[in-house]
């Protein structure tokens, strides 16, 4: 019997082995096999320390790129080399920055990699890459400005550039992090602590239930108008256009919340994205609110290069000696504006879509900008423009605006787009609005709650408010309620169909 | 151990957490579908008079008679008395709606027909072929009996749909009332599906006049031959020779059609009812042409009728059925 039982286990224990090793895990942030996996990690993140001697404990940072190369190889083999790759090329690079003074080596790795960007986005290549391509290699890009520029020292441990350019909460879509920042958090010491872990727990529940409940259902509600924008008219392309607001910010600030709480769970604070944008008073405020690490990393790295151009310097002398203070700081900004916003533009795809929506918001902006003055000076004169009622009126303002805007950023086609805005004023059809809503009220009545629930949030975080500690210091019995209800609610009502993916992941 | 203390009860209350909504969500779903006495929040609807139907024909004391079924068309476009009076059989109606799907509706007669039954089924190209889990589940609710036979019958259905079961019942307890209410204000179609509008032979008894439907008409909404599931129709040939085994008759009728709609030629015409004719080992009930009537016997949709079409079209399907009838 003995000898069976021998026989049987061997394969059995072969058999798990190579499920764990070969099985298609689908690494979405909101599915069951995520979940275990990043169970896995945090387990093995606190537990193997804890066992090893005191002096040993500071290699818990080893599992970080282990995580990251098991979650690269499940989304494919030729991801994780070329992540590999690109790592081992940035490692080089800082060095090669740091060895030699010359202005080339940074000028040729930034070139490097656009160029990756450029060619990974062709259809042939494009199955190569790894997803995320667009936001690690603008970290690459940073670190080696930064030890160009002496505020990051180069990193001489490859291991440990990897595990930063790969870490896996951010791979995908962001946020940009700061390696200077982050490798104090990552390669340290971590304890478990409970409080910090609940709140991780709080985090991700939200991320998954804006994903899942949010901006999964109100993709089923919208993308038959997106699909026959010739279709639709007044009412519904209005409705749609603000769903589609809403599923966008669930959508990305959904898989910041789950990223951000599963590296809250390691102890390793990631850069947040988002503050509650839809609440700004003005596009360039927004701006300043949504995808924050992005408008951060073209402000330091792109923004105030191009302000210290010769070109921009001519300009600003130029208006100097005529004493123009105005144009002196304008016209130099908006150089800067114009890059920064023909670069997202490019940045976001070849795609003459991205390349308008980033070109309005960056004139949006401009124009701000240039009539400031006026701006301050009526504000200055008419008390009433001050006050709580048009800050209100200035946040819906800014609300339609970024709606309209992402009219352009959403349609297949510029045609689209066009076709959308000349039928959202071409009659109210109210009839047809009234019918397209009825025929979605299964999703827009178990969306409410989500929403709901966002609205809160955003609004006590608005006020200086965290939702999370609020509930950590109720009663056990309400808060635990409170867990409950969330799971079974997010549960029930996520949506059952296939999963949409994450809107930013194509990027 | 003490090291591991923080980890161990965050994993404890995590569990906990997990176990207890598990719970919840157990006990949700029992008492708002399995429980006897739990909520009934479809006693109004429409898909409910399939419920009726089925009970009428499951009944052992009832006598052989016509059964039509298929999808909405057959509610929309039989009036059992005139088949009757027609026929001089009585006569049933089995099907509300296309989800309910031609297979289940063919499963539920190999259970409940008896010998001597006359069967009609109706082609359409409206009818589904697989039975939509929600729907039977919506109809079957008064009868827990039912339902759970059916459940078992579609034990990955109900592990698929059991979310979905959950928040539709919650949906039709909290806002559908407002919904329907709002839409029925804003719409200026007859509010019909309803279970009132059905009488136990499944008679759709809500006065229907007039036709509510524009002008336009479609093309798309007349039926090719490509449109037919042949799979289907193999499967119709198998209920055909179950059928036959237990002297039980099943014959095949097309649905109605709008006249000027159909945009085939005659030629077109002919060759449909001879691929079907090929096709089909049951009888065809005349040809596709037959079916064809004016515009103004239509109600709210291409295959529906209102209450005069109903009558005209059971006339037509209740005579070239007598025939056969008698021949037997």
């Amino acid at each position: 019997m003995a000898g069976i039982s021998d026989r049987g286990s061997i394969p059995l224990r072969s058999t798990f082995l190579l499920n764990l090793l070969y099985r298609w895990l689908d690494m979405t942030l909101t599915t069951k096999d995520f979940a275990v996996f990043v169970a896995v990690i945090t387990a093995a993140y606190y537990i193997i320390p804890a066992i090893l001697p005191a002096k040993m404990r500071g290699c818990q940072w080893w599992i970080i790129p282990a995580a990251n190369i098991y979650f690269l190889f499940k989304a494919g083999l030729s991801g994780l080399l070329f992540v590999l790759g690109t790592s081992l090329y940035t490692y080089l690079a800082g060095l090669a920055v740091k060895r030699f003074k010359y202005r080339i080596v940074p000028v040729f790795s930034v070139l490097f990699y656009v160029a990756l960007m450029v060619v990974m986005r062709l259809p042939v290549t494009n199955a190569i890459a790894a997803t995320g391509l667009s936001f690690y290699s603008l970290m690459c890009i940073g670190y080696v400005i930064d030890v160009l520029r002496g505020s990051v020292e180069a990193e001489t441990n490859p291991v440990k550039l990897f595990a930063f350019v790969s870490y896996f909460p951010h791979i995908i879509q962001g946020p940009f992090d700061d390696y200077e920042k982050m490798k104090e958090r990552m390669f340290s010491y971590h304890e478990f602590d409970h409080e910090r872990s609940v709140l991780a727990m709080y985090r991700i529940a939200l991320g998954v239930m804006k994903k899942l409940v949010l901006a999964d259902r109100i993709s089923n509600i919208i993308n038959v108008v997106y699909a026959d924008p010739a279709g639709y008219k007044g009412l519904t392309v209005l409705y749609a256009a603000i769903l589609y607001a809403v599923l966008l910010y669930a959508d990305f600030s959904g898989y910041m919340d789950i990223a951000a709480g599963v590296s809250k769970l390691l102890d390793i604070e990631i850069t947040e994205n988002f503050n509650i944008p839809y609440l700004s008073k003005s596009m360039a405020e927004f701006w300043r609110r949504w995808h924050m690490s992005l408008g951060l990393w073209f402000k330091n790295y792109v923004f105030y290069p191009v302000l210290r151009t010769p070109l921009c310097n001519g300009l600003r002398k130029h208006f100097k000696k005529k004493k123009n203070k105005y144009g002196m700081n304008v016209v130099p900004s908006v150089i800067g504006l114009l890059a920064v916003w023909t670069l997202i533009g490019i940045w976001h795809g070849f795609d003459w879509n991205y390349l308008c929506y980033d070109w309005f918001c960056g004139a949006v902006i401009i124009v701000s900008e240039l009539l400031g003055p006026v701006y301050n000076a009526v504000n200055k004169k008419l008390p009433f423009m001050q006050g709580r009622f048009m800050d209100i009126l200035r946040t819906i303002r800014t609300f339609l605006l970024v709606t309209f805007s992402f009219m352009i950023f959403r349609p297949d086609t510029l045609g689209d787009s066009f076709t959308l805005m000349r039928n959202l004023f071409s009659g109210i059809g109210f009839k047809a609005f009234a019918e397209f809503v009825y025929w979605d009220m299964f999703d827009v009545f178990l969306i409410t709650p989500a929403l709901i629930i966002v609205i809160v949030t955003d609004v006590m975080k608005y006020r200086g408010r965290d939702i999370f500690c609020v509930l950590r210091r109720r009663n056990f019995v309400l808060r635990y309620a409170a867990y409950v209800l969330l799971l079974v609610y997010v549960y029930v009502a996520g949506y059952e169909g296939a999963s949409m993916g994450f809107a930013y992941s194509v990027f | 151990m003490k090291k591991f203390a923080g980890i161990f009860k965050f994993i404890i209350k995590l569990l906990g957490v997990c176990l207890a909504s598990y719970a919840l969500y157990t006990l949700l779903f029992w008492f708002l579908w399995e429980w006897e006495k739990g909520p009934d929040a479809y006693d109004d609807s429409y898909d409910r008079a399939f419920l009726r139907q089925i009970k009428a024909i499951k009944d052992k004391e009832r006598d052989p008679e016509i059964i039509v079924f298929g999808s909405s068309c057959v509610a929309f476009a039989i009036d059992t008395q005139t088949l009757s009076e027609k026929t001089g059989m009585n006569a049933q109606i089995l099907g509300v709606e296309a989800s309910i799907g031609d297979d289940f509706l063919a499963g539920r007669l190999k259970k409940y027909a008896k010998k001597g039954d006359v069967l009609v089924y109706i082609l359409g190209k409206a009818s589904d072929r697989a039975a939509d889990f929600i729907t039977v589940s919506v109809a079957y609710e008064a009868d827990k009996e039912l339902l759970k036979e059916y459940w078992n019958e579609e034990k990955s259905g109900l592990k698929f749909y059991r979310r979905k079961l959950i928040w539709r019942k919650l949906y039709s307890m909290s806002v559908a009332g407002l919904v329907e209410n709002v839409r029925s204000h804003l719409s200026n179609r007859e509010q019909i599906y309803t279970i009132s509008s059905f009488d136990e032979k499944g008679n759709m008894i809500a006065e229907r006049t007039g036709n509510l439907m524009g002008d336009e008409l479609n093309p798309d909404d007349t039926i090719v031959f490509e449109d037919l599931d042949a799979d289907k129709l193999e499967g119709f040939n198998n209920f055909y020779a179950w059928c036959k085994e237990n002297d039980i008759e099943l014959y095949i009728a097309y649905q109605p059609y709008m006249e000027g709609s159909y945009t085939t030629t005659e030629e077109g015409l002919k060759e449909f009812d001879e691929k079907v004719d090929k096709l089909m080992d049951a009888p065809v009930l005349l040809s596709q042409k037959d079916y064809i009537l004016p515009y103004g016997y239509f109600y709210n949709h291409p295959y529906h009728l209102n209450t005069e079409g109903a009558v005209v079209y059971s006339e037509i399907l209740g005579e070239a059925l007598k025939g056969y009838i008698k021949e037997r």
